[in-house]
């Protein structure tokens, strides 16, 4: 039957042209845009190493007319220092909150970045990372995924500090003999020694970027006394509804502590939105599926026109076969697998067009490499959308053949 | 004449209803998305009310300074020293504004009654770059600004929530906890303005002493160009280079970059990406219509074969080949303006609901209000220009091919109905 298939289709090229080649030109662009979702859509799956949900950023800001103009300590210790202190306490109180933390660092859906080179034994060896100062209990906040060990002894104190490192940072450090109490320093200064207390998962700012070294330190005091901190606070889920402007209303009167004021409230998931749109993110994933769903609307409705003529042209051939016996059900396979096989035939070419746009880097490699795997889903992925879209644009027409009547059939040749 | 083709088409169109639904339907879908892409990159990029010096802007970068030895101290930003060397002497600009980084503060009558507010300090050049209409008072002037008055300009919404009325010139306000005269209150700016969008601006300390990082190439300020003519742009940048070059020679240990400047098509669109948007979108609009394309010349092309006869007759009363084949393309062109204005209205109705994630840049998503797009830049008379090239170039594009094959027919062929 496929040699009788693949025959007509020989005969017929003329008019198979058109439709042949739209259905590989559309391969091609289907295949694009669906690597590049693909590559969007994993990046979102992939865990970022920490949990921002039910997660809020406190903006604290401080009234320029009531900042201390000292250099002395203690006076910057009892006006600036001590009130944020009270700042964190009293939050700490409000009803829903489970943990406050506060820290220096690579903000997560934020531009700025803060990073640090540091060296081991091996001074030869300079790695870089981001940093994050944190609170104690900056670990209850962000529940961050741990591999070995824990927050302990986070005291900026302690000498040499502790250090929680990610994987990939601490593998590159210690050339893949991490383990917990390894020492490392600064590379900048010297003089200040760190000890490996707890190794976290990969971490990354935000869930479209590729995974990145990263370091957690103790906050020091001195800098608390040059700048305001960042300040998150943990909500339990039940008591998440609407906390943002409760908070806000409620709040604002007892944060004005010493120069402090609350100057805003955000949820993680808040930041992440706007974040994602000022990158553009949520403008490419959107544009891609809408452009997904362009083709394969022109698919279903060229093939469902080609097919609709094929069935009037082709009344008579239709008509023999049913007389000599055909049922309507090999009829509509008929139509079907001819379809499929037009596609099919398409898709070769295809195909080796799409591996040479990967190989030629013009997929979009930023968050992902090119690997084989990927282009085995997305091939595989585009594959069925177009035969669901085929299928579904014979249907009827072939429906419409199947219940023609072999005498008019053969009456209109 | 053409009232036999008109009435021809519409036969047509009746007798092959299920060809002409497909048809219509197929070249909606594909002039809607053609006329969304076209009208957000117009919309964003061409000249229109409030920055209608859109095609002469040079925008700067963001300046990159760092120790010259080693790479080290690394600093994003650019101090208003090493802006002013940049684009202080630049020939074929009109002016220069310069702007101290923005940012959100708390503003209003008092620790009680304030929000956040998104504060612009600006310098005296920004009112000609940008058309703002002043609904009272006017704008700060040179005096004021270089003596560094605290003086402010508000929008009609932060003086209406703030003080409940708009005759508020003369009047204090605090940002950010300090006392500013209001001397200027403006119509408020749709956030779709993305460089001239503000809620206040105040002026800059023009003497204000500069970071000392990096030799002092460390700072917070931006500039904007005004070349002097469209043309003067890509000018205008090889002279901010050039500038670059001579600054870092008068530098000792440190080198300054400004690895981009942007024009108003780069600023809008792609700002990470080297890649040319205005190409993108070309290439984007162009691949929506060929696909589609492909699909009615296929469906033409089988339609063909039916009207062969109809043709041979034709010819054999003396028609020539190309007079039959306008009256085909015409056919078909009355098919897809049918098609066109249905897609041209869906467009519309599109752009209006996903008009931030379509339209917006950076500014609008802060900015909790005034995304309010006048109806009127749908109907400029370059919108309506570009939904009928995409018309014909659609209908050139799938007409062509099918009929000019069946026109080529041999008369005898034709007749014989083969």
């Amino acid at each position: 039957m496929i040699k009788s298939i693949l025959k007509r289709i020989w005969v017929q090229r003329r008019g198979n042209t058109w439709i042949f080649s739209e259905l590989l030109i559309v391969f091609v662009l289907l295949w694009y845009a669906t690597d590049f979702l693909f590559v969007y859509a994993k990046s979102a799956f992939e865990p970022k190493g920490y949990n921002t949900e039910h997660v809020y950023h406190i903006a604290i800001s401080a009234n320029p007319n009531l900042i201390p103009k000292t250099s002395n300590e203690d006076s910057l210790n009892t006006l600036w220092v001590k009130p944020y202190n009270e700042l964190i306490r009293r939050i700490k109180s409000y009803p829903g909150v489970e943990a406050v933390c506060y820290y220096f660092g690579t903000e997560s859906y934020s531009e700025g970045t803060m990073f640090q080179c540091y060296v081991s034994k091996d001074t030869a060896h300079v790695v870089q990372a981001n940093i994050f100062y944190v609170s104690p209990d900056y670990y209850n906040v962000f529940k961050i995924d741990m591999v070995k060990g824990r927050f302990t002894n986070w005291n900026m104190n302690e000498q040499p500090q502790p250090a929680v490192l990610t994987t990939d940072f601490a593998d590159s450090l210690f050339r893949g003999k991490s383990e917990i109490g390894n020492s490392f320093s600064d590379y900048y200064e010297s003089g200040k020694h760190y000890k490996v207390v707890g190794i976290a998962q990969k971490s990354k700012q935000d869930e479209y970027n590729r995974y990145d070294k990263f370091i957690y330190v103790p906050i020091e005091e001195y800098m608390i006394q040059a700048n305001i901190p960042s300040t998150a606070v943990r909500v339990r889920a039940e008591e998440d509804h609407h906390f943002a402007e409760t908070f806000m209303n409620k709040m604002r009167k007892r944060l004005q502590v010493g120069p402090y004021y609350l100057f805003n409230i955000e949820s993680y998931d808040e930041s992440k939105q706007i974040y994602d749109a000022s990158k553009g993110t949520s403008n490419y994933i959107k544009s891609g599926s809408a452009l997904i769903l362009f083709f394969i609307i022109n698919i279903f409705l060229g093939v469902i026109g080609t097919f609709w003529f094929r069935t009037q042209s082709r009344s008579s051939e239709i008509g023999l076969r049913m007389a000599l016996g055909s049922s309507k059900r090999e009829l509509r396979r008929l139509m079907i697998s001819e379809g499929i096989i037009l596609l099919n035939l398409a898709a070769i070419p295809a195909i080796i067009i799409c591996i040479n746009i990967g190989h030629a880097d013009f997929t979009f490699n930023k968050l992902m490499d090119f690997t084989v795997l990927r282009f085995f889903i997305c091939t595989l992925i585009t594959y069925v959308l177009m035969i669901v879209m085929v299928v579904l644009g014979i249907w009827y027409p072939s429906k419409v053949a199947s219940n023609i009547l072999p005498v008019d059939a053969l009456r209109n040749e | 004449m053409y009232k036999q083709y008109l009435k021809q088409s519409l036969q047509m169109l009746k007798q092959n209803k299920f060809f002409s639904i497909i048809s219509i339907v197929g070249t909606a879908l594909t002039i809607a998305f053609v006329m969304v892409i076209y009208m957000v990159y117009d919309i964003r990029t061409d000249n229109v009310s409030l920055e209608n010096n859109r095609d002469r802007m040079v925008y700067s970068g963001d300046g990159y300074s760092y120790l010259t030895k080693d790479h080290s101290s690394c600093n994003s930003g650019m101090s208003l020293k090493a802006a002013k060397a940049v684009f202080g002497s630049l020939p074929h600009a009109e002016l220069v504004a310069y702007e101290k980084e923005s940012f959100v503060a708390y503003t209003g009558s008092s620790q009680e009654n304030g929000m956040k507010r998104k504060v612009k300090q600006v310098d005296t050049a920004t009112w000609k770059l940008f058309h703002y209409q002043f609904i009272a008072g006017c704008p700060f002037n040179d005096e004021e600004f270089s003596a560094f008055r605290k003086v402010a300009v508000i929008t009609e919404s932060v003086a209406k929530q703030t003080f409940y009325t708009t005759d508020v010139v003369g009047k204090d306000i605090l940002v950010n906890f300090q006392p500013y005269r209001i001397v200027g209150v403006i119509k408020d700016i749709s956030s779709l303005f993305d460089a001239a969008f503000s809620e206040v601006w105040i002026p800059y300390d023009l003497n204000a002493p500069d970071w000392r990082t990096n030799e002092q190439m460390y700072g917070v300020y931006k500039a904007i160009v005004l070349a002097k003519s469209p043309s003067d742009v890509d000018v205008v940048k090889k002279e901010i280079a050039n500038n670059v070059r001579k600054l870092n020679k008068t530098l000792v240990e440190h080198t300054f970059e400004m690895q981009k400047t942007y024009t108003q098509v780069e600023h809008s669109f792609l700002k990470d990406s080297d890649l040319n948007p205005m190409w993108i979108f070309f290439g984007l609009a162009l691949v929506l219509l060929i696909v589609p394309a492909i699909n009615i010349s296929g469906l033409l092309s089988s339609q063909m074969n039916k009207r062969l006869s109809e043709i041979g007759v034709r010819k054999a009363y003396g028609a020539h080949k190309y007079q039959v084949l306008t009256q085909l393309m015409t056919e078909n062109f009355i098919l897809a303006l049918i098609g066109g204005i249905i897609g041209f209205i869906f467009s519309c109705v599109t752009l209006y609901i996903f008009k931030v994630w379509l339209l917006a840049g950076d500014t609008a998503l802060h900015a909790a209000q005034n995304f309010d797009i006048s109806i009127f830049l749908f109907l400029r008379p370059s919108v309506f220009a570009g939904v009928f090239l995409a018309c014909l170039l659609f209908n050139l594009l799938s007409v062509f091919i099918p009929a000019y094959q069946a026109t080529k027919k041999n008369i005898i062929d034709a007749l014989k109905g083969e």
